[in-house]
């Protein structure tokens, strides 16, 4: 991909509604088509224009309105554009951004527009990345994050993605690193200057400390670990329940309810729909199943199986229930703190509590006595925000996307996990010299994620904490 | 040896395959090396008395440098002879924080060494020491080393010279306010030879050391003081030496006081350092007792080492008070010292400041790559310290003999099997920003490294390029015999858990036989256990012993660095044009591509280790490299000639591809 001499151009933005879409060229060929579109050239800032010239219209990294025309003069849209002349820019060569309105009419029209113009093609997936690496403009953290933040489908994602490519790969991991460096410096400290008038305090302390630190980042990767694949992949939420329950309606009601529908492209999968919602920035996918009955029908026992399957694999079940009364089997052994019971169709009956309905049963079977029962109607609207409310609690609690440390990518966990392991190995070690090399492959793993901890930001701890010097 | 002092008839031509500058730790390593590959040799010097002279603290080895002795030792150097010869208080540093971090030190009688390595040396048939000091490196037409022409007139023949002058390039030593030209106390510095340096277009810097007054022993109150005793069993650094004759002494231990303290801080705008008249920068890990008083205010007291310098010389080096107060500040100081209020002082403490030049000129092999024929070694390339010095001097000098030779054979030393590999490729693919000073922790294969086994890593690679003598592989050849029997019997020896349980050994009965190897690297097995119980694994020689238990404790990490090594092997392998131009990468950032102009790494793996390499710059240089393997035969590459062919045989790029 070095040295590619062609432009490639792709709409950067998501590709659903949206207020504004964003389309990126990149490449020797892009401020060309920025003037085949808008009319305008790129002024030097501060240079005199020749006698005579208009100026082109345009300083490099300004954002400026233009009227998008076809080559015919045809209209497209009023936009704004910016140029980002080489190698100031995100991917190192010319970059020029289109900000048009979202409307996908417009888009596909300028994206039609666009390939019309000389030396340009759309973009394979991920190239704009690519030739900002080859290019030098980010590290391979950098680059992960932005995968992330391309992909990124809610706001939390999105925030989750600047964390990291901010170079943030967060304060945490710094500070760790920080830590096992000086560590090193103790344990190095002791090996190479054994004459030295060395403090006796901090040797014995640290096996101590190092454990402190491996259990902290053992519980951060854990918690953040967990909480940053569902920021990434979404929460799933399975609606489970009798044909004809309400599930389809309810699915539609909370979809409809969520202002910021992410896409309105709804998923299927064989014998489940999934719609995406965006709470509160996190992701939550529904799952309406297959409705299920206890039967002895071979063809609908696979149905209940395969609902079952889904409930079992969710973050949350919601089991709807309506004046028929509940059908136990097929989640009674699911644990109590993955299961809201939902009593559809209020506005024909009243849910009053258990041994109501057809009394059919008092929903001990279920351990439902915390009573995490909420009615709904969704003609009425009555009891939507209660189970949304709920379905935040349950799945979010107090947590916020800002507390997530940027190890969602499984490289990161791993390199801090093994650097754990490391830290924690060594202090099984009497050996000074076998103490000093699991110190060594535990800063090396937080270096595979921070940039490569070097011998020398060990010096640099031991001489400006030890006075060394025979 | 032959030996041309000044005045001196010359007999006709002088003519060598290798001219060496400098008869210090370098110097001499490099003569030596030479000679034993097989060059005549001539060693100029100003003086053939001061050959070997140890100009700062009477010690050889200690952490990371005793490895180096080893290494050097193994590679049938001098250091690790002389020293055990003039070795006057011989301690293993680190005996119980594990085998891989032991290092030998002694400290040594000055006298003792230097008579040591003159008499080594004068055994050498192909060498000749011409007294005489350095002025100019001829060059031929083509910019290739002719010779070297002397400061007595004399125009010395050669197509390799290796400069060894330490701090003499344009050397200049303070006391205070007194400022000298000399490159050590007394003794001129070398400037016609910085100039010819300078002019050739070397990058120079500028480095600084110093060392404290000498004191007369007969004057310090040594009754009341610590003593520092040498160990009761004195290990020796060479191979060749069987036992330690010289006899022991002790070294004694005091502190500075609030009293020290006070005078210096008065001082302090007095001493060179702290007056501005000094810009070369000194080592962090040896600061002057100024730069500890200040930097450390809050530590109460600082160690002093008093070494004897010698069994018959009454000189004493205070190790840990390097200063460059006036003279009567350094006298008021040491009276405030416990054992020292009535010292005399016999030299007072200076600092010297001298000429380096950046080590990324360099090839591994030491030979420059601005000058084809000319190598650097020692201090003049940025590194401080006998042993850093003298293992460069012998790796520049077997080179420098090897290509007078002809062919492709080089001294090449990997990080993985040796501190010399280590050094040398920290120096010349990052150069040095203070004194280089070789630590056990700038060595990432440092459980492999060790100086039990330096030997083991060295010994054959330098047999295979004629650089060890038949008597020391003798040696090697009988201990590798005995190593071969020991492991032999301790594989030998494989029993079934229930037999170990039998002979009382505590093991899990999971029914897999375990050899007296396998169950030496438990924690809970020793040797000694073992050898009560089978005759058969008793009798071996000691140093065998310490293998097989090393080797035992360590398998697991060994086993799991091979890894890392053939990972550098890899590295290695991606050769890079030392003449490459960087500029035709445009994926280059402007910061990373001076990097690597400076440093012209020859792999891809040196330039991994340049600081502030990123990740996007490697795999722009690894396409690179590919690209170019994919358009080469696939022959292995002549590594002695990095070659500009390699550089033609890159694709044209445009400005436009490389944007």
């Amino acid at each position: 991909m070095l040295g590619a001499g062609d432009t490639i151009f792709a709409l950067s933005s998501g590709g659903g509604k949206a207020g504004v879409a964003v389309i990126r060229l990149s490449g020797p060929a892009a401020l060309a088509a920025l003037g085949d579109l808008t009319g305008l050239g790129l002024d030097e800032p501060g240079s005199m224009p020749a006698e005579n010239a208009q100026p082109a219209g345009l300083f490099p990294r300004q954002l400026k309105r233009a009227t998008l025309t076809t080559s015919d003069g045809e209209l497209l849209d009023e936009a704004m554009v910016a140029a980002f002349p080489a190698p100031h820019s995100f991917t190192g060569e010319d970059v020029v951004e289109f900000q048009c309105h979202g409307s996908p009419a417009v888009v596909r029209a300028v994206l039609a527009a666009l390939a019309q113009c000389p030396g340009l093609r759309p973009a394979e997936a991920g190239e704009f990345t690519q030739r900002a690496f080859l290019n030098g403009k980010m590290d391979l953290a950098a680059v992960e994050g932005l995968g992330d933040l391309i992909d990124a489908q809610t706001e939390a994602q999105r925030r989750l993605s600047l964390r990291q490519l901010g170079g943030a790969l967060s304060d945490q991991v710094f500070a760790w690193r920080e830590a096992v460096i000086g560590f090193r410096a103790e344990a190095e400290a002791w090996i190479d200057f054994p004459d030295e008038d060395l403090p006796l305090d901090f040797f014995p302390t640290l096996r101590g400390r190092t454990t402190a630190l491996a259990d902290e980042m053992a519980a951060a990767l854990e918690g953040s670990h967990r909480l940053a694949a569902h920021v990434r992949d979404g929460f799933t939420v399975a609606l489970v329940g009798l044909p004809n329950v309400g599930k389809s309606s309810l699915l539609n009601a909370l979809a409809a309810r969520d202002v910021a529908i992410v896409t309105d492209v709804a998923g299927t999968t064989r014998d489940a729909i999934s719609v995406p919602i965006d709470l509160d920035g996190f992701l939550i996918n529904i799952v309406d199943t297959a409705g299920i009955r206890a039967t002895e029908d071979a063809v609908e026992r696979i149905g209940v199986a395969r609902a079952r399957a889904v409930a079992e694999a969710a973050d949350l079940v919601l089991w709807l229930i309506d004046e028929r009364g509940e059908e136990a089997a097929l989640v009674q052994d699911l644990p109590s703190d993955r299961l809201v019971r939902v009593a559809t169709k209020q506005d024909l009956w009243r849910f009053e509590g258990f041994g109501l309905g057809d009394g059919s049963g008092d929903g001990s079977g279920f351990g439902f006595r915390d009573g995490a029962t909420v009615g709904v109607s969704v003609k009425t609207g009555e009891g939507l925000d209660e189970v949304l409310a709920l379905v935040r609690a349950r799945l979010i609690g107090e947590q916020s996307v800002d507390a997530i440390l940027p190890m969602g990518r499984q490289r990161h966990a791993a390199q801090i996990a093994s650097a754990v392991a490391a830290l924690r190995e060594s202090t099984a070690h009497e050996e000074l010299a076998l103490l000093a090399e699991h110190l060594r492959d535990a800063s090396t793993a937080l270096g595979r994620i921070t940039g490569a901890v070097d011998v020398e930001d060990v010096l640099d701890h031991i001489f400006s904490r030890f006075c060394i010097g025979k | 040896m032959k030996l041309i002092r000044q005045g001196d008839p010359i007999p006709g031509d002088l003519r060598f395959d290798v001219v060496v500058v400098g008869g210090g730790h370098a110097g001499t390593e490099a003569a030596a090396a030479a000679a034993r590959v097989g060059a005549s040799v001539a060693l100029v010097t100003h003086q053939w008395a001061t050959v070997g002279e140890m100009s700062c603290n009477p010690a050889i080895g200690g952490l990371g440098k005793g490895h180096l002795v080893r290494e050097i030792d193994a590679l049938d150097g001098l250091m690790g002879r002389a020293i055990d010869l003039a070795g006057i208080q011989f301690r293993m540093l680190n005996a119980s924080k594990g085998p891989a971090v032991r290092g030998p030190r002694s400290q040594a009688d000055r006298k003792l060494y230097r008579q040591a390595i003159q008499a080594l040396l004068q055994e050498e048939e192909s060498l000749t020491v011409i007294e005489a000091g350095a002025d100019d490196i001829a060059l031929d037409a083509e910019g290739r080393v002719a010779g070297l022409k002397t400061d007595t007139g004399l125009l010395v023949h050669s197509g390799q010279v290796v400069i060894t002058t330490g701090t003499f390039l344009r050397g200049k030593t303070f006391i205070g306010d007194e400022v000298a030209f000399e490159g050590r106390a007394g003794e001129a510095p070398s400037v016609a030879l910085a100039e010819t340096i300078n002019r050739l277009g070397f990058e120079l810097g500028r480095l600084k050391t110093g060392t404290p007054a000498r004191l007369d022993a007969r004057t310090i109150a040594w009754s009341g003081l610590d003593v520092q005793p040498p160990d009761a069993v004195l290990v020796p650094f060479s191979m060749l030496t069987e036992e330690i004759t010289v006899p022991q002494i002790d070294c004694g231990v005091t502190f500075t006081t609030a009293e020290t303290h006070r005078i210096i801080q008065e001082n302090i705008h007095r001493s060179a350092v702290y007056s501005g008249a000094i810009d070369g920068v000194g080592p962090r890990y040896c600061p002057s007792i100024e730069d500890k008083v200040v930097r450390f205010a809050d530590k109460g007291r600082h160690q002093i080492f008093l070494e004897p310098e010698g069994l018959d010389d009454h000189t004493v080096y205070p190790n840990g008070i390097s200063t460059s107060l006036p003279r009567a500040v350094q006298a008021a100081m040491l009276k405030s010292i416990p054992g020292l209020e009535r010292a005399e002082i016999l030299r007072p403490g200076y600092a010297v400041e001298y000429d380096f030049v950046d080590a990324r000129e360099l090839e591994d092999t030491l030979q420059t790559k601005r000058v084809p024929g000319l190598f650097l070694a020692g201090q003049i390339n940025g590194t401080t310290g006998y042993e850093e010095a003298g293992a460069q001097g012998l790796v520049a000098g077997a080179n420098a003999a090897l290509s007078a030779a002809g062919g492709a054979n080089r001294l090449r030393i990997g990080r993985h099997e040796g501190y010399i590999g280590v050094m040398i490729d920290d120096l010349v693919t990052r150069g040095t920003m203070e004194p280089y000073r070789m630590f056990t922790s700038r060595a990432e294969f440092r459980l492999r490294l060790r100086a039990d086994n330096a030997d083991q890593r060295l010994t054959p690679l330098g047999q295979s390029l004629g650089l060890v003598r038949a008597h020391r592989q003798d040696v090697f050849h009988v201990k590798q015999q005995a190593l071969q029997d020991g492991f032999d019997r301790f594989q030998r020896l494989a029993l079934s858990p229930t037999d170990w349980e039998k002979h009382g050994f505590k093991i899990k009965l999971d029914g897999r036989r375990r050899t007296a190897l396998d169950m030496l690297s438990m924690k809970t097995v020793s040797l000694d256990q073992l050898k009560q119980v089978f005759p058969e694994l008793r009798g071996l020689r000691a140093d065998v012993e310490e293998q097989i238990e090393i080797t035992a404790v360590y398998a697991g990490y060994l086993e799991r660095q091979d890894q890392e090594v053939l990972a550098l092997h890899a590295e290695q392998d991606a050769r890079l044009p030392i003449d490459l131009d960087y500029s035709a990468i445009g994926s280059l950032s402007n910061e990373i591509r001076e990097k690597l102009e400076r440093a012209r790494p020859e792999t891809l793996g040196r330039a991994s280790r340049i600081q502030g390499m990123t990740p996007a710059a490697l795999a722009a240089l690894l396409q690179f490299v590919k690209r170019r393997g994919e358009d080469r035969p696939r022959s292995q590459p002549d590594p002695a000639e990095p070659s500009r062919q390699q550089a033609a045989d890159l694709p044209p790029t445009t400005n436009n591809e490389a944007a």
